[in-house]
């Protein structure tokens, strides 16, 4: 087990080279100059002065130069400064990713624990009510864009309900209510697409395990309904769910480029899109980087969960 | 009022209600007036009450109530305010926070004249117009940790920071003009210039202006984006990045008595639907660019207020001179015939702007009262065909991804265009490279944009039309033009300037190096709680130092 997780680990190395050269090139491929785009054009600057800012960013080294510039950075510890703010974005990003990753946290679980439930249900209570309007509800959810819900949660629960803010964020040392009152509404924008997602994959991966022989034999044996779900049917009908699963939830992290934006939330992703627009290259290649990062320590945890469930795949 | 009936009264009386309440603005106002028939003196008097104090034609909201100490004002901004030095921000949100921290010297007033701040009284000026002599205002101590006088010297050492190229100042070319800043003594600045300059003052007055003091610069190693503090009437408190940012009362403020706020919570909320929806549910008091779209609504919450009506923005069609055939007058003049400035705008503006023709609106004092261009397609056609294009001719129409009230009209000016046999394609970029193909490497045919913010003509002739300035996107190059624009600048005398800009302007409308289109509106949005607030037509939240709550 510990060679498999040590083989993975290994592996991420060039992946991660790969994706920091590819982060680093194409921002740079953009039409676009980040100290145009910083000064704004309301301020007037002469070609000298222009010079002098390119310099002082860096922006007058060859790309390579640059680039090797920025890993030695990088293997330090130090990501870099931010073009636009100035700011050191190791710190920028020590306060921006917990939000992300909170919030990401928080739509996992309302996209996986209660979808994992129904979705077993639906498919045990296959062509009852129950399971009619629950493929109804995943069609809705699934086919719902992000942004088009927030829209309605924000209509219903803000603005008409008044049960919650419409927009905002509190750190959890500003109060723990007031930190989940600013979390639910994003999390649910991002989180209920998911649980459709989810809830799918399961209902026809449950059924699917239901009709195998191993299950007619274990009922033949004389099971109980429970544990024939708990031991034979759900550790099989699993592995496609953790795979469902894995890929939806590295794909929450582009969900919230527009959340934290509709929801004023100091998260990476807003950071991201915003300095995408203003070509603050650091910024852009960095927070690539560090999302690629989670990105592949995510299929790491889903590759480790998959080896728990399987135990073939330890020793393959 | 003698001489109307009983429903005409009734009429006045709503109309008038409506007209106080901002419910409609002067224009709407008067045609309604005339459409039910109200004498031309009643109308006239509608008019007046929806534009009270006549040229600024910014509105109060809740002026007559007491002012009250104490209390949060709760801010909605458009962005984050992200970047604190006052001497190299660009944000206009980070503006709209370091205005209350930072002051300059003078300020501009709602009706866009000059006046002093920190300098006791507008500074005497040389015979020649070349030298400045300011008198500081006394008793205006920094905020903590600094908390000493502000003298001279921390004039002198702020203009010198301005343009010092380690710091890549925002100011740079606009203090191009001083030769030199001098502190003769404790109380006296000494600006001299090395030519006359009318917008001299307006420059001054801008917010990039700000005095700080050596020692906290110096302190915080240079550094101004996380930390200030200046003389304003509000002490920075706290920056959480992307989340809010809060000021307090500055209780040693010179000005005793304000400001009223016991201090102001901004939050950045970009979504513009979000910031309304803020303001409705009570997530905060008061919204800086309410978005124009929901102005119906907002208007309809009897909760609420709405400050604002017209701004100095500017939206036209920017023209490039160096491409044919658009260097000949004959295809910009058709161009402009084409148009319908009322349909261009309504995307823009939700009937919440202004068409005009010239740059300078009414109300302001280098506005130019010329006679409406209608739209003429036939004339449009026939002056295309002379110039050689009797089959029409192709075109890319250049604007903004980010702000649809560019985009949106720039597809309503194709569709114009397409009816004189311009076909057109609107091609939308997203904002670096739409400003390096606008300004930098002038790649583009035209293209409909805007500029905001002035308080000097001078500023917007000078950087759009002088031959010379960087800005010129157009490549307009007019000697007689560049000769009044120096003109322009070199007196100070109102009336003689006003005359200059006038002939500058009919000039412009001869050459159309670019085409005017509208003039979009701004409000801000507060409880009807929120007194003593008066709209800026720069936009700047200037006046939330003498705002205050009122208890219901």
């Amino acid at each position: 087990m510990l060679r498999y997780i040590a083989g993975r680990i290994v592996l991420m190395i060039p992946i991660l080279i790969g994706v920091s050269i590819v982060a680093f090139g194409l921002i740079r491929f953009v039409p676009g100059d980040p100290v145009t785009a910083i000064i704004g054009p309301g301020t007037r600057f002469n070609e000298e002065q222009l010079a002098n800012l390119r310099e002082r960013y860096g922006l007058n080294d060859s790309v390579v130069v640059q680039y090797f510039k920025w890993m030695g950075l990088v293997l330090q510890g130090d990501l870099g400064t931010s073009l636009r703010t100035r700011l050191p974005l190791t710190e920028e990003l020590g306060a921006r990713l917990p939000v992300t990753l909170e919030l990401t946290i928080w739509a996992t679980i309302i996209g996986t624990i209660p979808a994992v439930a129904l979705g077993i249900l639906a498919a045990l209570k296959r062509n009852s009510w129950f399971d009619v309007s629950a493929t109804i509800g995943t069609l809705i959810g699934t086919s719902v864009p992000n942004f088009l819900l927030a829209v309605f949660l924000v209509l219903l629960f803000a603005v008409e309900l008044r049960w919650l803010p419409p927009l905002g964020y509190e750190r959890w040392r500003d109060g723990v209510w007031a930190h989940c009152q600013t979390m639910i509404l994003p999390a649910l924008c991002l989180g209920l697409p998911l649980a459709a997602t989810v809830m799918r994959f399961t209902r026809s991966s449950v059924l699917e395990t239901i009709g195998q022989d191993y299950v007619r034999t274990a009922r033949a044996k004389g099971m109980s309904q429970r544990s024939v779900i708990m031991r034979h049917v759900l550790p099989n009908a699993s592995i496609p769910i953790i795979t469902v699963v894995g890929i939806q939830v590295a794909g929450l992290l582009g969900g919230t480029v527009i959340i934290e934006q509709i929801f004023s939330m100091p998260g990476v992703g807003r950071y991201v899109y915003e300095s995408i627009s203003n070509r603050d290259y650091p910024v852009v290649q960095s927070v690539t980087l560090v999302i690629a990062a989670i990105f592949v320590l995510v299929s790491l945890v889903v590759d480790i969960l998959y080896a728990i469930v399987d135990p073939r795949l330890r020793t393959g | 009022m003698t001489g109307l009936d009983n429903q005409e009264r009734g009429h006045f009386h709503d109309l008038l209600d409506k007209a106080i309440s901002g419910q409609l603005d002067r224009r709407q106002v008067m045609a309604r007036g005339a459409a039910l028939g109200l004498s031309a003196a009643s109308v006239f008097t509608l008019g007046a009450a929806a534009a009270p104090g006549t040229t600024s034609v910014s509105r109060v909201a809740r002026q007559d109530a007491t002012p009250v100490a104490g209390g949060i004002l709760r801010v909605g901004l458009q962005g984050d305010p992200a970047q604190l030095d006052p001497h190299t921000t660009n944000l206009t949100a980070a503006i709209h926070v370091t205005e209350h921290i930072y002051e300059g010297l003078v300020v501009e007033n709602p009706d866009l004249t000059i006046g002093p701040w920190l300098a006791a009284e507008l500074p005497t000026v040389s015979e020649d117009g070349l030298t400045y002599t300011f008198t500081l205002r006394e008793g205006v101590m920094f905020h903590p940790p600094v908390s000493r006088p502000m003298t001279s010297a921390d004039v002198v050492y702020s203009f010198g920071r301005m343009v010092d190229p380690a710091i890549a100042g925002n100011a740079v070319s606009l203090l191009e003009p001083i030769a030199s800043v001098e502190a003769p003594d404790d109380r006296t600045v000494v600006m001299t210039l090395s030519s006359p300059n009318a917008a001299f003052l307006a420059t001054l007055a801008g917010r990039q202006i700000a005095i700080v003091p050596q020692e906290f610069v110096e302190e915080n190693g240079g550094d101004l984006n996380l930390a200030a503090c200046g003389t304003g009437p509000f002490v920075f408190e706290e920056y959480v990045p992307a989340t809010r940012l809060t000021v307090t009362k500055n209780a040693e403020y010179w000005d005793t008595g304000k400001p009223y706020l016991d201090g102001i919570e901004f939050t950045p909320i970009s979504d513009d639907t979000q910031r309304t929806n803020a303001i409705v549910t009570d997530t905060v008091d008061f919204i800086e660019y309410a978005p124009l779209a929901d102005i119906e609504r907002l208007r309809g919450e009897s909760s609420l207020m709405i400050a604002g009506e017209i701004n100095t923005n500017i939206r036209f069609i920017g023209i490039n001179l160096r491409r044919e055939p658009l260097s000949d007058v004959r295809v910009r003049r058709a161009i402009a015939m084409a148009l319908n400035r009322a349909e261009i705008l309504e995307p823009a503006t939700f009937g919440n702007g202004t068409a005009t023709e010239v740059i300078f609106p009414e109300g302001n004092w280098a506005h130019v009262p010329v006679e409406e261009t209608p739209q003429d397609i036939e004339g449009a056609i026939a002056l295309l065909a002379e110039a050689g294009f009797p089959d029409g001719l192709e075109l890319e129409i250049l604007s903004w991804s980010a702000y649809s009230f560019l985009s949106q009209p720039s597809y309503v000016v194709q569709s114009q265009l397409e009816a004189i046999g311009i076909t057109s394609e609107v091609v939308l970029e997203e904002n670096a490279t739409y400003i390096e193909r606008y300004l930098t490497t002038n790649d583009f045919d035209i293209t409909v944009t805007g500029t905001s913010g002035f308080v000097d003509p001078h500023e917007v002739y000078a950087d759009n039309f002088l031959s010379t300035s960087p800005s010129n996107a157009a490549g307009y190059n007019n000697p007689m033009v560049d000769q009044l624009i120096a003109d322009g600048n070199a007196t100070t005398d109102q009336a003689a300037r006003a005359e200059i800009y006038t002939q500058l302007q009919q000039i412009l409308l001869e050459d159309l190096p670019w085409i005017n289109l509208f003039i979009a509106n701004q409000y801000e949005a507060m409880k009807s709680t929120v007194g003593g607030y008066t709209h800026y037509p720069t936009g700047s939240l200037f006046s939330l130092r003498e705002t205050f709550i009122a208890p219901e």
